[in-house]
This record gives C-alpha cells, structure tokens and sequence, in this order.
C-alpha cells in the first residue's frame, strides 16, 4: 500500500470532533459562530466602501467647515482657501486611489495558488488580473504599449524587484522559451513551482495565452531562500507551443514563509 | 429524529432506523462516497454498506456523534472500493488528487524502524490538528477525510480556491514536519 494511502486511512481515524466541526455548516456574521480570524474578499468590499464614504464626509465637513471660517475672517489659507485645503485633503486620497494592497495584488494575480497539488491547470485569468498586469503598477514595471505609467521602459521595468522583495530579471526570450533570473530579498523563504502563465500585453490591456491542450504541472515545489538567486527556464513549445510575436509577461507565483501569496513577474518581447 | 432516537432504534432492533438513518444522513454519506469514487451506482452501494455495517455494530456501539461514526464508515468503504476499482492503475479523479497531495506529508525519517500502526499515526495527525485554528482545520478535514473538491470547500467558507490551495499546501508541510518531529514512518 502506498504510503500517501496508509495516511488517507490515517486521516479517516480522526477525533469526531473535528469531523463534527467540519460537518457543520459554516456561521457567518452570527453572535455564536463566526469563523475567527479571517475576512473574506467579499467582505473586503463594502468595508471598502464604507471607509471610501466616511472619507467624503469627512472631507465634506471640513470643506464646509474652512468655508465658513474664511468668510468670517477667522482663517486665511493659500490662495483660494477653501479649494487649498480640499486639494491638501484629496492628495492622499488620490495617492491611496492610485495603489493597492500587495494583499489584494496578489489574490488577483493569480487564483490557482497551490503549487504542487498536480491538478490539471491552463485556467484563464480573471479581470482583476487583466487589469493589474496591464498596469503593473504593483511591480513598478510600466504599461502596455511600451508606455510606462512612471515613465520607465519595458525592458527596465521587468529588471526591478517584484512585491514583497522578490523579483525576476529577464535574461533571454525567444518564441520558444524564457530564461530569467529569479531574486528574493524579502528576509523569508519564498517556494514556488513548476506552475506559470503567460499573458499577452496589447493596447487595451492582457490577455491570458491558453496553452495548447490541458497542462499538468509537475508536482514539485521550490524554496528559495533570502538573499539568493537562481536562474529558472521555461519551455513555451511544451505548453503555448511557438509564440507569435508581441510583448508579453510571464507571472510566477509563489508563497513567502508566513503565507503571503505574491507573483513575480517578468516582461518580455517575441520577435 | 434526534440521534439518540435513532441510535435507540438501532438498539431495539426496529428497522425503522436504517429508514430514518437513510433520511437524516443519506445525503451526507453519498456526499462523501461520490466525492471519493464518482460514481453514483458505487457510492448507492457503499452507502447501504454502511446501513447494513451500522446495524451490525449497534449495538454494542453507542456512537457519541452519528454522523462522524456513519461518515468514517461510508469514507473507509468508498476508499476500499476505490481501491478495489482501481488496482494495479493508476487513475484520475478527486481521490487521486488528494493521494498526490498527501504524499507531500509523507515524513522522512533518519533511520527506518518498524512501520508506525495506523492508530499511532492517527493521534498524531489528531494532534496536529489540535494545534490548528478552527478554520483551517476544519478545510484540512473537508478535504481530506469528507474528499470535497477544492473549490466547494472555498465556497463552502466563502473563500477563493486559491487561498483553499495556499491554505492546504502550508498544512501539508506542517503535517509533515509534524510526523518528522513526532517519530512517525508510514
């Protein structure tokens, strides 16, 4: 017998408690039974909102409040007074705007995150997805379209650091592979495996590349500890077959040590 | 019926309580009997086993929690059979995926004794999960002792299929380091 079947018997000799605890359904939002400790995404969202909402109240009252002293000659800003202080209150607002968690970053990224089950793979990417790698804002590597949100090259973009200190920099890439430079400087561990996609960056954004027929991922993972690096590759023909010309990005994903899921990406041109 | 009800019938001897075992827990079981062999025909059979393995054994059992003793027995019958279905090939589906998952707990020890006795490994997997929280623990025990798809023990707890995975592959690790540390050789 197998020994991964000695455990599944194993496992079938637990307590019944904890076959009763997982028998039961889930209790949400209730006095007596919330699962402790973990929020979901769809939580995540209106409490967004509601942060988003409070912020306008606040900057409404104070907008309000800077108008009314001024007329009374009880406060004297930079020119145009009130609209001073609501530029000084919206700045951060549009700096918060324009990022996002490495959190929500890296749930979008990439939804399949378990590396080495050796389920079948090749599932599209969702739409957070398509608009965060188009961006890239998360990796400071620039737009689609060769042209750069911060002003910086394709090609100098796939060179800096990805989330969380680990990175890739492009070595080679041609249609029928990639070689890369995988770096972690996050103070953990960071494991990954075989898995990766392939997106196709255009003008309006990226497409995921479907590969050729079902894929399955070797059922393997990697640890690369802090302060390493190691060269990966990556063969397109076995999975996308040739590539057609165009940019594309390649998103790696992996795990640090305490769990945060983060994705590497690197940039690259087929000619 | 309440379970001590139905254990009741056991011990009576009535056959009315295969009849309310079957409506109180019949969906339960072949819930689990499909998720492991995925066929609705070997999960009938396996869960009328299991009626018939509960009327043999209450008594003189008297089981504490109902639907833990008829699930362990539904489970280890389904996995028999699964074995029986798939000897000497190597197949696909859930059951499949979830050996391959398991094989990454498997422990490496230093020096190799006698094979530990299911019921040692048992505890310790026991205590693995005692040091567990209560959510993570019960997608361990979603997974693999009900046999659930990843992705309906992500809707189950409302949670994306890709922290089910994250979630899944950082317990294996731990379930091994776990075994390693505890002595244990499969």
């Amino acid at each position: 017998m197998k020994k991964s079947e000695k455990l599944l018997d194993a496992i079938g000799e637990i307590d019944d408690k904890y076959i009763m605890d997982a028998a039961a359904e889930p209790e949400r939002g209730r006095e007596n039974g919330k699962m402790p400790g973990k929020k979901t995404g769809r939580k995540r969202l209106p409490f967004g909102w509601q942060r988003a909402l409070a912020a306008c109240a606040a900057l409404a009252v104070c907008v309000g409040l800077a108008a009314l002293l001024q007329t009374r000659g009880l406060l004297i800003g930079p020119a145009g007074g009130p609209s001073g202080e609501a530029d000084e209150a919206t700045a951060p607002r549009e700096e918060q705007a324009a990022g996002y968690t490495p959190e929500e970053a890296a749930e979008g990224a990439l939804a399949n995150g378990d590396l080495a089950d050796g389920e079948l793979q090749g599932r599209s990417l969702d739409g957070e997805l398509q608009g965060r790698s188009s961006g890239g804002e998360m990796q400071g590597q620039s737009a689609p379209g060769g042209e750069a949100q911060d002003g910086q090259t394709p090609a100098l973009a796939s060179e800096l650091p990805g989330q969380e200190g680990v990175g890739a920099q492009l070595v080679q890439a041609d249609a029928e592979g990639i070689s890369y430079e995988l770096s972690n400087h996050s103070g953990e561990a960071f494991t990954y495996g075989a898995r990766y996609e392939l997106v196709r960056l255009t003008e309006t954004g990226g497409e995921t590349v479907e590969p050729k027929e079902q894929v399955a991922w070797e059922d393997i993972a990697y640890e690369l500890e802090d302060g390493e690096s190691v060269q990966e590759s990556e063969d397109f023909s076995a999975v996308y077959g040739r590539l057609e010309p165009g940019s594309y990005q390649l998103l790696k994903p992996g795990y640090l040590a305490d769990g945060r899921e983060i994705t590497v990406t690197v940039e690259f041109e087929v000619e | 019926m309440e379970d001590e009800k139905i254990i009741g019938l056991y011990w009576a001897r009535q056959e009315a309580a295969i009849t309310e075992t079957d409506r109180k827990y019949g969906n339960y079981c072949r819930s689990i009997s499909l998720h492991i062999l995925k066929s609705p025909e070997d999960a009938e059979e396996c869960v009328n086993d299991t009626w018939m393995r509960a009327w043999d054994t209450i008594p003189p059992k008297r089981p504490d929690y109902l639907a833990a003793f008829l699930g362990r027995i539904v489970r280890n019958l389904s996995i028999s059979r699964y074995r029986m279905n798939h000897a000497q090939k190597r197949g696909s589906g859930e059951t499949e995926l979830l050996l391959t998952e398991l094989e990454e707990c498997i422990p490496t020890a230093a020096s190799v004794e006698d094979e530990v006795e299911g019921k040692e490994t048992a505890a310790a997997i026991n205590r693995f999960l005692e040091g567990l929280d209560l959510e993570s623990r019960n997608i361990f025990v979603r997974r693999y002792f009900y046999a659930d798809p990843v992705k309906e023990v992500a809707e189950r707890y409302r949670v994306s299929e890709s922290k089910v995975k994250s979630q899944l592959f950082r317990m294996r690790g731990r379930l091994r380091e776990h075994l390693e540390r505890e002595g244990i050789v499969l």
